[in-house]
């Protein structure tokens, strides 16, 4: 790649939505959820998306997640137009380019954290010395290297979502998408997460989208947009 | 990702231990069926020499007397090398549970008839030499301790000239198989001549020929041939090759084969309803889990693969395990069974056979749950969660 050309995809937002338009069946009828939405997120930004319930928030971080399609619209991350790709590159795309950190966790029970965190590395080629050596680099960095051991049902709701963070960052991901994350939190577990997502943000560079429903989990954000019926705006509705 | 099949294979563990003893106990079942199936069917591991011999019975009554020469008139029939006799009756040594076969025979041209056969020169000649002799097989002598140069006394129901009705042999050597012949139950063979001489009834008579000819091929033209013999005498005789008569035997006790094949059809599909009620639960229960997996990059196949490949340890385990002990049970029962059903046999196409239905129920009752993993959307289910 040119000097010219790899300025030019420093210089191109991360994020690129373009038109992108989101229809459901229920029953008999068509739902617009997202409409014809465009949206760009510099690399390296904090970007939290709030609004009301079924307002389409989480099928905008499904549809930049790779997790679902798009109706209309053009999909483009870090130049990677996603909404072309098959479901067996999109997985792959996944796997390297994204970090999800869910509401509930989500961590397999059976699995103990260092395992959690390393299941992303499953998907490399890695040694098992090398994946155990970068899990426990992640815990380090989220504060949970002496829970390495433990199962999930063993930590608590915040030591948990510090693992699903740790899991979401062990790829070293392009992007962390983050439905929720203080959702199932009391405030001082909540705002452990929020810093922590700062630090990544702030420390490490990493370009993070948060949905929300908390205005004080929000503010933590480096920028927020409001998303209404399927239309994403700058300001809350009144 | 074979650690991330094993972590979730130790889930569960009551229910899996469960499920496990399931399979285990059907395919425990399935291989006693099998083998079971296998006696029935009268096949045995064949010598040579067992496809070159004929039987002749009463076409009448089966195993009822013929005279005894029939057997010269037999013997120059075309195309046969040898010719032997026999009377078999029930004996026992102490008490009747204590059972023995007995087989009266003319010690000259049983081994002749019998070269799979083979007992060692020294106590053959010391038999032959011996009216009230007899050679025991390996299975008798270990049962009852019995060693070479023991009297040993044999009750039954054949009432001597002198009104007794025990028969006092004396062990002159031990009689063998070789070549994979089916000859190795509780057996003594006596003298015919001991045992035609102090009976009182039906002297002169014996329950069997058993014919030896040159190749397999002339079996037809012989047994019509000896047949043909005896079309005017009383009693006629019926002729086939040994081994047709014990499949003619076992057919005229009914059809047992397909019956057991049915109740090892209907394990099968009952295991397959329980393992796949099982699997589809397990699955359902993790559907979130699998999302997540696709979420961090799993690809559909793989996710697919991890249901699967959890049907398949289920079933491989269980069936494993199941099998083994039908083997040992096998083992067991060939022992108590030889006399009354000697094929009882765990064969190489009957173990095959487990396997490829182990892999296939595996298949069939991971196939919903696998099919549902494929399916799967993955913000629905994590929605869901």
């Amino acid at each position: 790649m040119s000097a010219i050309a790899v300025e030019n995809t420093r210089n191109q937002p991360l994020v690129n939505l373009r038109g992108v338009t989101k229809l459901y069946k229920r029953g008999s009828e068509t739902v617009e959820v997202l409409k014809r939405l465009d949206l760009a997120v510099p690399r390296g930004d904090f970007l939290a998306l709030m609004g009301p319930s079924g307002s389409g928030k989480t099928t905008l971080m499904n549809i930049l997640g790779g997790l679902d399609r798009p109706t209309a619209g053009e999909v483009i991350i870090d130049g990677q137009p996603i909404h072309t790709l098959s479901d067996s590159a999109l997985s792959g795309w996944r796997a390297r380019h994204v970090g999800f950190v869910f509401q509930l966790y989500h961590l397999l029970p059976v699995l103990s954290a260092e395992q959690n965190v390393a299941l992303p590395l499953m998907l490399t080629k890695l040694s098992g010395a090398e994946r155990k050596k970068r899990a426990m680099a992640a815990l380090t960095l989220v504060g949970l290297e002496d829970r390495a051991k433990h199962k999930p049902a063993e930590l608590s709701g915040g030591q948990e979502q510090r693992v699903g963070i740790a899991r979401a960052i062990v790829t070293d991901p392009t992007i962390l998408l983050c439905d929720e994350p203080t959702g199932d939190l009391d405030r001082k577990a909540g705002d452990e997460i929020l810093e922590l997502l700062q630090l990544l943000n702030k420390e490490h560079g990493k370009t993070i989208i948060m949905v929300t429903h908390d205005p004080h989990a929000a503010a933590k954000a480096e920028r927020t947009l409001f998303m209404n019926k399927g239309v994403l705006g700058e300001e809350p509705e009144a | 990702m074979f650690s991330l099949i094993w972590m979730n294979f130790k889930r569960n563990k009551g229910r899996k231990l469960l499920t496990l003893l399931s399979v285990m106990i059907a395919f425990l079942l399935f291989g006693v069926l099998m083998a079971v199936r296998h006696g029935f069917s009268g096949q045995r591991p064949e010598s040579q020499a067992a496809t070159l011999r004929m039987t002749t019975l009463n076409k009448v009554a089966p195993y009822s007397p013929m005279p005894v020469a029939y057997a010269a008139r037999i013997a120059a029939v075309p195309g046969i090398k040898a010719v032997t006799y026999l009377s078999a009756f029930a004996g026992f040594y102490q008490k009747q549970s204590n059972f023995v076969l007995m087989f009266a025979v003319p010690s000259a041209s049983l081994l002749q008839v019998y070269p799979d056969l083979t007992v060692q020169s020294d106590q053959l000649k010391a038999w032959m030499a011996d009216r009230t002799g007899a050679l025991m097989t390996p299975e008798l002598a270990k049962q009852y301790g019995w060693r070479v140069g023991y009297r040993v006394p044999i009750g039954s129901s054949i009432l001597q000239r002198d009104g007794g009705t025990t028969w006092d042999v004396t062990i002159d050597g031990v009689i063998n198989t070789r070549g994979g012949a089916q000859f190795s139950s509780q057996k003594l063979f006596m003298h015919y001549t001991y045992l035609d001489a102090a009976r009182v009834s039906n002297q002169g008579t014996v329950d069997t020929f058993v014919e030896l000819v040159s190749s397999p091929s002339q079996t037809g033209q012989v047994s019509h041939a000896i047949d043909r013999l005896f079309i005017n005498a009383s009693p006629q005789t019926v002729t086939t090759a040994s081994n047709a008569l014990l499949q003619n035997a076992y057919a005229a006790a009914g059809n047992v084969g397909a019956i057991l094949t049915g109740v090892a059809v209907l394990v099968f599909l009952s295991m397959l309803l329980v393992v796949g009620a099982i699997m589809l639960h397990t699955a359902r229960e993790r559907l979130s889990e699998f999302a997540v997996l696709r979420a961090l990059g799993f690809r559909r196949g793989a996710v697919t693969g991890l249901v699967l490949s959890e049907s398949i340890l289920v079933c491989m385990c269980g069936g494993l395990i199941g099998l083994l002990l039908a083997c040992i049970l096998i083992g067991k029962l060939q022992h108590l069974l030889e006399q009354q059903l000697a094929g009882v046999i765990m064969t190489g196409f009957a173990i095959a056979v487990s396997i490829a239905l182990m892999i296939a129920l595996a298949l069939l009752a991971g196939a919903v749950p696998a099919l549902q993993t494929w399916r799967l959307s993955v913000h629905d289910a994590l929605g869901r969660a």
